[in-house]
């Protein structure tokens, strides 16, 4: 085992219109305030061993998000989760965590996959399991998705692996991670919901094991 | 929080700004009899989040048992355009309550360019803008800060002012308003209670009158209010309230670290600085105490930068062996930290050294002026060697960027005093060469505009028309233009209008507010700023804004801040400007002789120093 330690933590309500920065400088003053010996890297500005999954996007809460520690000394999962729950602000829960063996690819390089709830805040025209029965049929899903260079029209149906209707809300299965990722509420705006209209939450994040099927990213660790 | 708003949050910029819920954020049930207080800033989040008074202030009320203090910024222009299609209030961060619930909505007035902010905070909050126009039961609209030393075109709209330090005044405040809440006092009686307190300054019971040329000539105190306002200052430092825990802002906000204030005031005695003169005298804060603070804070932030802030806190009687002490008891911890200004000497530059062993990025030395004999009318005690001397020192310690400060448009300034500046730079570039290895060093010269300041030695002067200050930038770039030296000048018309305000009168009101219906707000942001929507504004009303800023005022006349003191007198202000266009110097009172300036004999107060080694 490394000094290494993966843990998975919840974003909630209060805290959801926090972007990925916020969340890592967050992350960075609470390990400070909880003491605990977290590694540092070498350099002209030294900067704390963490690594983090994909982003979450602003205004999305979740049940799942990860990152890794790199600590200077061993220290049990169960102690930095204690540790770090006692000085977080609210909206923010370390709920498991696992130890790092040595040379464990990084969250970024392993999770592929998402899931997402969304929840409609007023009563839908449409009904749900006709709707995702529809989603699932259709050959090509055409969204616009905004980007940093402009607007890019863009066939999303490769990214949807899962879709499923249950009460009342949306459970969405879609790729996540560098090369694709499925934006949960691109979605929902092919059901015409504006965006403020929903809540979004991410449920889980996947990664692929040996013989394809989808587990967390505590399991894999936990497996070896 | 109200629902409405948060189906708002997810269509705006940086919804964040408005959510609360950050750490050490103080959350308090309004009980019917505390009095609720919320600190207004009138600017971005961003930027009211790195206000120490604030957070003293903020502190310091909550404290108490029978008071309640939050926060409210101004919203971004998405946000306010969202709020008011919903028809929502501006509400505080904390409870989520409109501005007009509260008792009290207490402004900092920080800089000039925040004022039409401030009225766009009232419009928002539901706050009639004008004293007269408040009602009973409505809000008690107060401010402080630095221009609130003039606060005289805000008088319509504010109905009282805190002039000097608020750790102390703002118990007493908080006391007369509880008091009149409880006995349900009538609006007149709570405001003249208030005006007894020494410190605050009621403008409605003052009446101003002008000569037939529009010239300012007096105010004329009404309902038994004091003819003079003096300043509160807290005679010792070191026991003054201070806050253990900041609200640790989620968002990059402007000063997001930990901040002591190692010591308040200044007597080095530059004639062009409004701070110098206001803050005095000098009283430093003991290593002990504010070791502790340091602690104490770090703790509660888990903040990886430390700042010791002051006006000069290379000044600090025992700045070397803080310094030492903390470098060795945090740099295990990854906390690092910074200086907020720098002298122009090499003990600086050691100082400097001692903190940023690794990330040198940039130093900065102000000399403000090109030549000795300028520098002498300012009295800025920095001489070209010192210059050098901490240049060199620098480069040699492995800083590859120093940056330059300088005004122009100075009182008694001509061509060769620009010239100096160009010579300067040069030189400190040619020290770079000399002293650099590998990296290529660069001098960025930063060249503000003089704005004269009430309350200061140049306070009578005129400041130079936008055409002049056009002329010298340009100046300045054609001979600056060379590799390795970038030039940033400010924007004339901005300097233009902080002159305007920073000695205007109440004649202002009307055009403030007009400015606001036009569209103004912001202004010290580039992209927001609309210069020919205020000419519009002083065309409608009539105001002249040229009368304000370049004229130059004659020696006998009445200034519209006059009824306030910081305790220096206008004779020695006066003093100071002849031994100014004398091409004298003023020593600092700290190392010699005392210069006069009253502030100790009229507060009953006097320098503080902690007496360690002294580095003048």
């Amino acid at each position: 085992m490394s000094n290494g330690v993966r843990l998975r933590f919840s974003k909630g309500d209060p805290v959801r219109f926090l972007s990925h920065l916020d969340v890592l400088r967050t992350i960075e003053r609470a390990i400070r305030r909880s003491k605990l010996p977290i590694a540092y890297s070498e350099g002209f500005h030294p900067k704390q061993k963490i690594a983090f999954a994909h982003a979450l996007p602003v205004g999305v809460t979740s049940k799942a998000e990860y990152m890794d520690l790199q600590m200077n000394k061993s220290v049990s999962g169960i102690e930095v989760q204690e540790a770090l729950n006692t000085v977080l602000p609210p909206g923010f829960r370390i709920s498991d965590s696992a130890m790092l063996p040595e040379r464990t690819a990084s969250l970024m390089s392993i999770v592929k996959a998402a899931t997402y709830r969304l929840a409609f805040l007023k009563t839908v025209s449409f009904n749900g399991e006709e709707v995702v029965k529809q989603l699932l049929a259709a050959e090509q899903l055409m969204v616009d998705r905004q980007t940093k260079k402009g607007i890019r029209r863009l066939d999303i149906r490769p990214m949807v692996y899962v879709l499923q209707w249950s009460d009342n809300c949306l459970y969405v299965q879609g790729a996540c991670g560098s090369e694709q990722n499925l934006r949960p509420t691109e979605i929902s705006s092919l059901l015409t919901v504006a965006a403020s209209d929903v809540l979004v939450e991410r449920i889980e994040l996947l990664v692929p094991d040996v013989n394809g099927k989808w587990v967390t990213p505590l399991d894999v660790v936990k497996e070896l | 929080m109200d629902e409405r708003l948060l189906q708002i949050l997810p269509e705006v910029s940086k919804p964040a700004r408005y959510t609360n819920n950050e750490l050490h954020a103080v959350h308090k049930d309004w009980e019917p009899l505390a009095v609720r207080m919320v600190l207004a800033f009138p600017d971005l989040y961003e930027i009211g989040m790195g206000n120490l008074g604030l957070k003293i202030i903020y502190h310091i009320i909550n404290e108490r048992v029978d008071a309640v203090a939050e926060r409210v910024y101004l919203p971004w222009i998405d946000m306010q355009d969202k709020l008011r299609a919903a028809k929502l209030p501006l509400t505080s961060l904390e409870s989520g309550q409109a501005l007009s619930k509260f008792d009290v909505v207490g402004f900092t007035l920080q800089y000039e360019m925040s004022y039409s902010n401030l009225i766009k905070m009232l419009d928002l909050g539901g706050i009639a803008r004008k004293t007269m126009d408040r009602r009973e039961g409505d809000p008690l609209v107060i401010a402080g800060g630095p221009c609130g030393f003039n606060p005289e075109p805000l008088a319509d709209f504010l109905d009282c002012v805190v002039i000097g330090e608020g750790e102390e005044i703002i118990h007493e405040v908080l006391d007369v308003v509880k008091k009149c809440k409880l006995q349900q006092c009538a609006r007149h009686d709570l405001l003249a209670q208030l005006a007894l307190i020494p410190g605050i300054y009621v403008p409605s019971f003052y009446e101003a009158t002008y000569d037939k040329k529009g010239h300012f000539t007096s105010l004329e105190p009404m309902n038994n209010a004091p003819r003079v306002i003096t300043k509160r200052v807290v005679a010792d430092l070191d026991t003054a309230e201070y806050p253990e825990k900041f609200v640790v802002p989620y968002l990059d906000v402007v000063h997001d670290r930990v901040m002591v204030e190692v010591l308040r005031g200044c007597t080095r005695g530059c004639r062009f600085c409004q701070a110098g003169m206001l803050y005095r005298p000098v009283r430093e804060r003991s290593v002990e105490t504010l070791k502790k603070q340091i602690a104490s804070l770090v703790k509660h932030t888990g903040y990886g930068e430390v700042s010791l802030s002051s006006l000069s806190t290379g000044d600090h009687t025992c700045v070397g062996n803080l310094v030492s002490e903390l470098v060795a008891d945090y740099e295990g911890q990854g906390i690092g930290l910074s200086l907020s200004s720098l002298r122009v000497d090499s003990f600086s530059v050691k100082l400097a050294e001692e903190i940023q062993k690794f990330r040198k990025t940039g130093l900065t030395f102000a000399p403000e002026a090109g030549t000795q004999r300028l520098r002498n009318v300012i009295n800025k005690n920095v001489r070209e060697e010192d210059l050098y001397q901490a240049v060199t020192g620098a480069f040699k310690a492995g800083w590859h960027q120093v940056k330059l400060y300088f005004m122009i448009g100075l009182p008694t300034e001509t061509t060769d005093d620009l010239d100096g500046i160009v010579t300067l730079a040069q030189n400190v570039l040619k020290i770079g060469k000399e002293n650099r290895g590998a990296k290529r060093p660069s001098v960025a010269v930063s060249v503000a505009s003089f704005v004269p300041k009430s309350h200061t030695p140049f306070q009578w002067e005129g400041q130079d028309s936008q055409e002049q200050l056009l002329e010298k930038q340009a100046y300045l770039r054609k001979k600056l233009a060379r590799p390795g030296i970038t030039l940033q000048c400010h924007d004339v018309k901005t300097s233009f209008l902080e002159g305007v305000f920073a000695r205007g009168d109440r004649r202002l009101a009307e055009v403030l507010a007009r400015a606001v219906d036009l569209g103004c707000q912001f202004d010290g942001w580039s992209e927001c700023f609309r210069y020919d929507l205020w000419m519009q504004a002083f065309a409608e009303c009539q105001v002249n804004p040229d009368v304000y800023v370049t004229r130059k005022r004659t020696s006998e006349e009445s200034f519209p801040w006059d009824h306030i003191t910081s305790g220096v007198t206008r004779v020695f202000l006066a003093k100071e400007r002849n031994t100014a266009l004398a091409q004298e110097r003023t020593e600092d009172c700290r190392f010699h002789g005392c210069s006069g300036c009253a502030v100790c004999t009229t507060l009953s107060v006097e320098n503080r120093l902690q007496r360690g080694e002294q580095h003048e």
